[in-house]
């Protein structure tokens, strides 16, 4: 069973033919005709996914969005939209839905969208649960695995010895040199010892020759009190590195002296990569709301500038507000088709092509910005590569050097020292690899700039990029166990060179 | 005579827009796209209002907006009314007339100028 899943549409063809796949997905079906009964069905059932028409008589899909966002911000909202609705589907990404499905509603756009909600849901769940539990669980444990010791050492019990070798995590006693005297099973086993015993900690933990130099155990021989601290570790020979929260507590001898400390550790290297994935979330639902803003403000100003010239009778104005509602517009279809790309699942499908006519193809999707921005564009495919074929995904590649492509007019554009300007696009083999090479003479880039174009996020364009881009394209070539380097500098234009594996 | 406004922003495409709005409810307009040009602009025109976008590159907007509130004579408490895309709570100037957030609604505009001058 899926869960329970709401759906809300004015139409009652709609709800029966979506209801009927939706059932057969597995889900519990509730259906409202419009958004009070929606309300009052989410209220009653509390699903945690709902499917709504964002367009609807009385409450529409945004203003059910924003009031169920309101009672559980938690809800997943999937809102469908009709064809060239999207302005609305815009405006629900401002309003925190979790995704929005095109009418005609295709079952794979369904289903991945539903998957997305679900996705979200668990990510959620873990997050809360990790946090609420981490500190807890680990405290629970230190007091108990103190007793333990100090009673095993106490009486000698083999039971408790029994206890302290089963405890899930990593459990390590640790004399004032630094030098291991007991570990439990979990070291044993995932840092590849049998018998540490008189091992220096930071040696087998970490692979050092000196101790930490934050180090919880030196804390709480000098404190004489529990401590804790994050600390990155490499088990299995180095071959991986994760992420320890240790806790550490002395423990006393006979005479009441602390004469060891014992160390407890949980690998959190999960916890560390959820939250960057939350972080990265949240950056982006920040980062486009800002650049959206940005963009309905220019688009507004080139409407009020149409009206307004239209009522003056002002062709100067006229044409002055459709060149911004057109610009605008670019930007913004851009912008979508962005977030859209960066949202989607990459997965790569791997065909031989042809590597002139990729090249050719590539250049001809530019060819038109080329000619009207006056920018020369030339491409050249070495002759040693004529009727050669090489194993790609084409249409992400394209896509790839395709922004290069367009940040290289982009830069010409911009570049009015200049009258004229030149983009080259050559392919030729070299070194076991297909390189495409791409340079443009625009003004070049400022070593910060260089540096940082391939982040996420990152934009010299500022309103009108979006930082992501780039960031498809590294990643696109990098899925093609490629390389991508770029030299620029200012006054000497920017080049940048893709290398993917290739035999000739 | 006509108030002036000067208009700081640089997305010229904002630039343009308020303009036109001004324009067409009878003020006179100057404007600059960037800190430097601000000032420059600012002590020639001697405006009677200023619109300013505090997100510029280089904290540009802020640092205009510190300079403007150290100058000599009148210029020093000529009004400022800020429209910008980041919410008013995470901006670090106070003594305005009102905050915009982008978009914003080009009847709010003249009306928060009309009260204020």
């Amino acid at each position: 069973m899926a869960g329970k899943i709401l759906l809300v549409d004015d139409e009652e063809g709609i709800r029966r033919v979506l209801g009927i796949s939706l059932s057969d997905m597995g889900y519990e079906v509730h259906t409202a005709e419009n958004g009070e009964t929606a309300l009052q069905v989410f209220r009653d059932q509390r699903p945690p996914i709902v499917l709504a028409d964002i367009k609807m008589p009385a409450m529409d899909g945004i203003d059910l969005l924003r009031k169920l966002k309101a009672e559980d911000p938690d809800t997943e909202v999937i809102l469908i939209t009709g064809h060239g609705d999207m302005d609305l589907a815009i405006k629900s990404l401002k309003y925190e839905a979790t995704d929005f499905i095109i009418k005609p509603i295709e079952d794979r756009d369904l289903e991945s969208a539903l998957e997305k909600a679900r996705q979200r849901i668990k990510l959620r769940q873990q997050w809360r649960s990790y946090t609420e539990n981490l500190e807890d669980m680990v405290r629970r444990k230190t007091d108990r695995l103190t007793a333990a010791a100090e009673a095993a050492e106490n009486a000698g019990n083999g039971r408790f010895q029994h206890l302290f070798e089963e405890l899930p995590g990593y459990v390590a006693v640790i004399d004032g040199d630094y030098r291991i005297t007991e570990v439990n099973k979990a070291v044993k086993f995932d840092f590849g010892v049998d018998d540490p015993g008189g091992t220096h900690c930071y040696e087998l933990f970490r692979g050092l020759d000196e101790p930490c130099l934050s180090c919880p155990v030196a804390r709480s021989f000098a404190e004489e009190s529990p401590c804790q601290e994050e600390l990155k570790f490499t088990p299995d020979g180095g071959a991986r590195t994760c992420h320890m929260f240790a806790w550490t507590t002395p423990l006393q001898d006979e005479a009441g002296d602390v004469s060891r400390v014992m160390i407890m550790m949980t690998d959190i290297s999960h916890l560390l990569d959820l939250k960057d994935h939350l972080a990265s979330l949240g950056l982006m639902v920040g980062s486009v709301s800002h650049g959206i803003k940005g963009l309905l403000t220019g688009l507004d100003g080139g409407v009020y500038m149409l009206n307004s010239g239209f009522s003056h009778n002002d062709p100067e104005e006229i044409s002055e507000g459709l060149k911004t509602v057109k610009t605008m517009s670019s930007r913004i279809k851009r912008m979508v088709l962005d977030i859209l790309y960066y949202a989607r699942e990459m997965k790569l499908d791997k065909q031989p092509a042809d590597i002139a006519e990729f090249v050719r193809e590539t250049a001809e999707v530019v060819a038109a910005r080329a000619r009207e921005s006056a920018v020369e564009l030339v491409r050249d495919v070495d002759a040693s590569l004529e009727n050669s074929r090489i194993t790609i995904d084409a249409e992400q590649l394209r896509a790839a050097i395709v922004n290069i492509l367009e940040n290289a007019l982009d830069a010409c554009a911009e570049d009015r020292e200049k009258d004229w300007h030149r983009i080259g696009f050559r392919a030729f083999a070299e070194n076991g690899t297909l390189c495409f090479d791409i340079s443009d003479t625009g003004p070049g880039m400022e070593a910060e700039i260089k540096e940082n174009i391939f982040k996420l996020f990152y934009s010299s364009k500022r309103s009108q990029g979006t930082g992501i881009g780039l960031f498809i394209t590294r990643k696109i070539v990098s899925q093609h166990n490629g390389t991508i380097e770029v030299e620029s500098a200012p006054g000497r234009g920017t080049r940048f060179r893709i290398r993917i594996p290739y035999r000739q | 005579m006509a108030k002036k406004i000067l208009v700081i922003d640089d997305d010229p495409s904002t630039v343009k827009y308020l303009v036109s709005v001004l324009k067409n409810n009878g003020f006179e307009t100057c404007e600059a796209y960037d800190g430097v040009e601000a000032m420059a602009v600012l002590q020639r025109e001697k405006p009677d209002l200023i619109t300013l976008d505090l997100e510029m590159p280089e904290e540009w907007g802020t640092r205009f907006y510190r300079k403007l509130r150290k100058q000599e004579g009148a210029l020093r408490d000529t009004p400022v009314l800020i429209i910008s895309a980041m919410p008013s709570r995470h901006l670090s100037v106070r003594d305005v007339v009102g905050y915009l957030s982008k978009p914003f609604d080009p009847g709010e505009v003249i009306d928060i100028i009309n009260q204020n001058i």
